[in-house]
């Protein structure tokens, strides 16, 4: 007898590639066609697991190509809270194709959303990014100007990296009826207000994910034409579903569409795909917290090792060290010696006695 | 050691300041015109101050003088931090919209950051002048004023003319564009002001014959880079005594 399953590789067999094996033994991780080498520009986008990816990376000593880096005057915990050094750039969490595909179009003019700006209590937000400046901007004029540096920061990002890592992380998004804008998350939740007959439910395909990102490569690539893909699924869940379904249901379902897209997409050139979702998911309950949706610190680290031995060259570049920031002192120096000259200029006593002054010689 | 009252021959009629070196000016104003001032400089007080676990506090000596002390108290504590953080341009320019003036001009060669950032981060200079600020607060017994810090004075090159650039090689010697030290002036009003708001402390805005149209201040009373001079300190000093 001969058939097909003779002779495969161990790999391709269940019994021999899982059965048996401890989490941190399984290794489903196929040859990417290209590598992370030292000094290659790498971006990061998707949803809130490809925090963990960017995080990983720098730790790992491949710094994200950062076209909107922290100012060094800024602490890490300010940084932070402005959603600088997160990704490549401010763009915070991108949760969905359709989104990924218009912030391109958005920061290279193509698209200007009708909805675009969202004003309460007493500031400005960025109906695509929320959340990204806490409490919003102060002023129009900050506002504009921000998202005008911003999107030169994008153009740059994609214009310029030569791999781009993106997370698929959710089908769901709710979008403006008048020119189909998608927003991060739904209007009311971190800003902005939900009405019904302006903003409606979409829940993506896979046809629409892979025509998204079709696009967004294809457009990319044409001012960007070696630019590289690496895909992953977050393995995270849904939070909540606008579906009248259980979540769990919701959850599967756009976990599946986003693995059939993953899959037909990387049948393109250049486009490679990670299974960091199947990595976290073959391990059951041992890499999730109890909220059965999160995923734990341990759970990552098995992705990212065998992202690092799989995808990345043998050395990385070493994390260059922070550049400390000495301005304040020189400007402390300069301020204190111009006091000092104050000092030096100063009265020996100057307690005076006679007030001279109209009406208060007594 | 008695900061107030040996040295003080006319304390029962003498006003009160005490503070950084914004201090000096009008304490020169008082020698020049006679007002009874006692002007305490925390710079001329060695041990007046001692460090903190949050941040410098007043030495228990000084603690009980200006517990004693019964008339209205000025503070010019700190009034430098924007000075610090902006006299000089930095080596990665950067600039913000001041919310309360949103369309003053920017600095075009300058990144845009935040300007709750740029607040954060000049909150946290101020933080050791502020940690004073409250415990003159709490230990004054009469009322409290705070004396807003002198403008900018437009002319960058006059400026730059005054630092002794020798002392700092090899740092940058470029005085930041007009607009920007104002920004950052009306930022550490406005978080000086909202202090005093919360404080019970009355915040004394700079005399308006000092100023501009545009709010810089008039060369007549321009002292150095980071200070005003005598004649502004008269004008203070008129505040002061409308105010006692």
């Amino acid at each position: 007898m001969n058939h097909p399953y003779l002779g495969i590789d161990d790999r391709q067999r269940w019994s021999r590639a899982m059965a048996g094996r401890a989490s941190t033994d399984i290794d489903p991780v196929s040859l990417p066609p290209f590598r992370i080498e030292p000094g290659t520009r790498v971006v990061t986008a998707g949803s809130c697991f490809a925090q963990h990816v960017a995080r990983h990376l720098r730790e790992h000593g491949q710094a994200c190509f950062d076209t909107e880096p922290a100012h060094p005057l800024l602490t890490a915990a300010l940084a932070e809270a402005f959603g600088y050094g997160i990704y490549s750039a401010r763009y915070g969490n991108i949760y969905t194709s359709r989104q990924l595909l218009q912030l391109w179009r958005r920061a290279t003019g193509a698209f200007v959303p009708a909805d675009d700006i969202w004003q309460g209590d007493g500031a400005w937000f960025d109906p695509f990014r929320p959340t990204i400046q806490p409490g919003g901007f102060s002023s129009l004029h900050e506002y504009h100007e921000d998202r005008r540096q911003h999107f030169a920061a994008v153009r740059r990002a994609f214009g310029e990296m030569d791999v781009f890592i993106f997370t698929l992380g959710l089908t769901e998004c709710w979008s403006a009826r008048t020119d189909g804008a998608v927003y991060p998350l739904c209007p009311g939740v971190a800003a902005g207000h939900f009405e019904a007959d302006q903003h409606v439910l979409l829940n993506l395909t896979v046809d629409e994910v892979v025509a998204d990102l079709r696009a967004f490569t294809k457009e990319v690539r044409a001012i960007n034409p070696h630019m590289k893909m690496i895909l992953t699924v977050s393995p995270v869940a849904l939070a909540a579903t606008a579906t009248k379904q259980h979540v769990l249901l919701a959850s599967t379902c756009s976990k599946a569409v986003l693995r059939v897209a993953a899959e037909q997409l990387s049948r393109l050139p250049g486009v490679y795909y990670f299974p960091a979702y199947e990595i976290v998911n073959a391990a059951g309950r041992e890499y999730l917290a109890e909220d059965r949706r999160s995923i734990l610190e341990h759970g990552v680290r098995q992705v990212m090792s065998l992202f690092f031995r799989h995808v990345l060259g043998d050395t990385a570049a070493p994390s260059a060290p922070a550049v400390r920031d000495d301005f304040l002192q020189h400007g402390q120096a300069v301020i204190d010696t111009l006091c000092d000259e104050q000092r030096l200029d100063q009265p020996a006593n100057p307690t005076v006695g006679a007030y001279r002054q109209e009406g208060n010689d007594e | 050691m008695s900061w107030l009252i040996e040295r003080c021959p006319h304390a029962s009629r003498l006003l009160l300041c005490i503070g950084h070196s914004h201090v000096a000016c009008v304490a020169r104003a008082a020698e020049v015109t006679g007002f009874p001032l006692r002007a305490l400089n925390f710079w001329e007080m060695p041990g007046a101050t001692m460090p903190g676990e949050d941040g410098p506090r007043l030495s228990t000596e000084l603690a009980q003088q200006l517990r004693e002390y019964r008339g209205p108290i000025f503070s010019m504590i700190g009034g430098g931090a924007h000075g610090v953080l902006g006299l000089l341009v930095h080596p990665r320019r950067f600039d913000f919209v001041l919310p309360e003036q949103p369309l003053l001009p920017l600095d075009p060669a300058a990144e845009i950051l935040p300007a709750l950032a740029v607040r954060r981060m000049l909150e946290s200079l101020m933080a050791d002048y502020v940690a004073l600020m409250s415990q003159v607060r709490q230990l004054c017994v009469g009322s409290m004023f705070h004396i807003e810090s002198p403008p900018p004075y437009a002319d960058a090159v006059r400026m730059h003319a005054d630092v002794p650039w020798g002392m700092f090689p090899g740092m940058c010697h470029e005085i930041s564009p007009a607009h920007f030290r104002y920004r950052l002036w009306r930022l550490h009003s406005q978080i000086t002001s909202e202090w005093c708001a919360a404080a019970g402390v009355t915040f004394v805005r700079c005399p308006s014959e000092a100023i501009d149209e545009n709010g810089f201040m008039l060369e007549p009373y321009y002292g150095d880079g980071a200070h005003a001079n005598v004649a502004y300190g008269e004008l203070v000093l008129e505040q002061m005594r409308n105010l006692a």
